[in-house]
């Protein structure tokens, strides 16, 4: 790790085109940030595939049913306690979904314009995977003592780039929508656009109340890591409980989950900006949505629940090393676990707003709300 | 590895502009402008203006495109078919414009580089560097623009308000 | 140091004339709109460009306030022109000759 850092400091000029170092040097280190970045899509990845098996399940106990668990892969199914576990909590399940969106007919519709049809699903899930590399997962000390992010991109305005990478993953809605040639995922798609452009709003500010504490104690405010290494003692949910609220209840309304979900309302749009679609590039939105659900989970977590911290006032000590960056990397996994499930729990308790409720409450509550909290952090700030 | 990137991003940012300037329908050009603004945030991250970079992704790309295809949306896509000689005349005067270009670009940076470069430190790549600058030297300009902002914003809110929809009701009654 | 000024203002400057050229050929005002939308940006890249040459925040801070006039003037442009779309029911710029309704 030291020597990654060691490599960025003489390769980032290099790639950058302002200083030189040898091609085996360069290489070795473009070679080590895809291996980070591909660590890091694949946890975000993982949560995803596994959501959609917790979405199920707790859906099932929440409805008073057993859930999905009878299927079962032959030869795995057979090992003695471990194939049992798998079937009863429905794993297995997920390789047979898995399977079938691989499996089945791939549709091209008719009618569709076939370019934005096709680019779509890619345009949904990719920014998420962007967004992946910049969130950190957790913190390691050098020899020297200093901490560094166990990120594959540590930029110090990454809160920033979350933001405005994650706001793309609209695009792939709104293509979909109009590339189907059809009315209800032209719906699906008009609503996403309009309720992503609002609530971006909120998000921001309410975010914004975080980073103008931070402007005070650090350098870099815009930065993921510095917010997180900020919360050791007390976590930002304590003290900016109501910048809290309102960026969870945006981050619902961002990532289309049920109280929210006007892009694909099932009882008024049919499945929303997705009608058209089956199989993979069904399989391609789907996972998408849960990434951008692990992603959020991610995001709330750092900027407001003390990230790797296990309580607020208690930090794993410096002076573990190595196993105080395992604790603390194994903690944020449980954290987004933790929201993983409040976000399905969430789902299968309230109903569904209507459109134009949605829209009356972002503009006429949570806005006034954000812009009083921000005010008021800054009257506080300035005194 | 700095001149690839480099190429890549000056081939989406003028690839999107031309997608922009040909083609026929509103959403494949609000496309192309997407990827034309993508292009361009990717070279100020290599200009090392990370923060600018990001804004514009997130101003541009985020809310200013997303708008653009919402209002499309609801006026609804027009297939304007111009003729094959307009778009080849197009075409033949952006890359006259080009040749234009590449003939004057360099003697204008020749220019310029008479300057001497005032400071060693690099000030645009930190965020609270524009902060700073914002709130001291361009505090004038920043409440100025924070003025228009409001203006813009009422004026939008009178300008689509529909004034029919009051007649209507009132007719109905 | 004329290089790194070229290496950025020659796609400027060419993002700015496909801008122009468009503004000057397109009919319809969407198009036009999206015209003057690539010659700010070619505006703004061209700042940065000597900006970051000479290291200087006066031209970062410039492109901030171009973004935000951007996103302003698209707000109340887009705004004109769905009403626009309701008086008029198209938004070609060639019937907006017309004087009275």
């Amino acid at each position: 790790m030291s020597y990654l850092i060691n490599q960025t400091a003489t390769c980032m000029p290099a790639l950058l085109g302002t200083a030189d170092c040898s091609y085996a040097d360069m290489a070795l280190f473009i070679v080590l940030k895809v291996v980070f970045a591909l660590a890091a899509i694949i946890v975000i990845m993982c949560f995803a595939a596994l959501s959609v098996v917790a979405e199920r399940k707790v859906c099932a106990y929440i409805q008073g049913r057993y859930g999905p668990n009878r299927t079962a892969i032959p030869i795995i199914a057979a090992i003695p306690l471990v194939g049992n576990f798998l079937k009863k909590n429905g794993l297995m399940q997920l390789v047979a979904d898995g399977l079938k969106f691989l499996l089945k007919e791939d549709p091209l519709p008719a009618h569709v314009s076939k370019l934005w049809y096709l680019a779509a699903p890619i345009m949904s899930l990719s920014p998420i995977l962007i967004c992946a590399c910049l969130i950190p997962f957790g913190v390691w000390w050098d020899s020297g003592g200093a901490a560094h992010p166990l990120a594959a991109a540590n930029i110090d305005v990454s809160l920033l780039a979350v933001l405005a990478i994650g706001a793309l993953g609209v695009y792939g809605a709104i293509m979909a929508g109009w590339s189907s040639n059809s009315k209800f995922p032209y719906m699906g798609a008009i609503r996403a656009s309009a309720q992503v452009i609002s609530y971006e709003l909120t998000m921001a500010l309410a975010a914004m109340s975080v980073v103008l504490y931070m402007g005070s104690v650090s350098d870099s405010p815009l930065s993921l890591f510095e917010i997180a290494s900020a919360q050791e003692q007390s976590w930002f949910f304590m003290t900016q409980p109501l910048a809290a609220l309102l960026f969870i209840v945006a981050l619902f309304a961002e990532t289309n989950r049920l109280p929210f979900d006007m892009a694909e309302s099932e009882t008024d749009l049919v499945s929303g900006f997705h009608t058209e679609y089956g199989s993979f590039k069904f399989g391609l939105f789907f996972v998408g949505e849960y990434g951008h659900v692990a992603l959020g989970s991610a995001l709330f977590i750092i900027l407001f629940l003390g990230a790797w911290n296990p309580l607020p006032y208690i930090s794993y000590p410096e002076s573990w090393g190595w196993i105080s960056t395992l604790l603390g990397f194994i903690t944020f996994l449980v954290k987004i676990s933790a929201m993983i499930f409040f976000f399905i729990w969430v789902r299968w308790t309230l109903p569904r707003f209507r459109y134009d409720q949605v829209m009356a409450l972002c503009w006429k509550c949570l806005m006034p709300l954000a812009l009083a909290n921000l005010v008021f952090y800054m009257a506080i700030a300035a005194i | 590895m700095a001149d690839f990137s480099y190429y890549i991003f000056c081939a989406m940012l003028l690839g999107g502009a031309l997608v922009v300037l040909l083609s026929r329908g509103y959403v494949n050009a609000a496309m192309g402008m997407l990827c034309s603004m993508l292009g361009a945030a990717g070279l100020m991250v290599l200009m090392q203006c990370y923060f600018l970079a990001f804004v514009m992704v997130s101003v541009y790309a985020g809310s200013v495109l997303v708008l653009f295809v919402f209002v499309v949306m609801l006026i609804g896509d027009v297939k304007e078919n111009s003729s094959i000689w307009r778009k080849i005349g197009i075409v033949g005067l952006w890359v006259v414009l080009g040749a234009f270009v590449g003939w004057v670009s360099p003697m204008l940076s020749q220019a310029a580089a008479g300057l001497s470069k005032t400071t060693e430190v690099v000030f645009l790549s930190q965020a609270k560097n524009y902060g700073l600058v914002l709130m001291t030297e361009f505090m004038l300009p920043f409440q100025i623009a924070g003025a228009l902002l409001l203006a813009a914003m009422i004026g939008v809110m009178v300008v689509a308000k529909n004034p029919s929809r009051k007649k209507a009701r009132r007719e109905l009654v | 140091m004329s290089d790194i000024i070229n290496q950025f203002l020659a796609p400027a400057l060419m993002l700015f004339i496909t801008g122009f050229v468009g503004a000057m050929l397109k009919r319809n005002l969407i198009s036009l709109f999206m015209c003057v939308e690539l010659m700010l940006c070619g505006a703004m890249l061209a700042l940065l460009s000597f900006a970051s040459a000479y290291d200087d925040m006066r031209g970062g801070v410039f492109t901030f306030f171009i973004l935000t006039i951007a996103a302003a003037e698209v707000a109340v442009g887009l705004a004109i022109l769905t009403r626009l779309f309701s008086v008029a029911k198209s938004v070609s710029g060639n019937n907006l000759g017309n004087l009275r309704d």
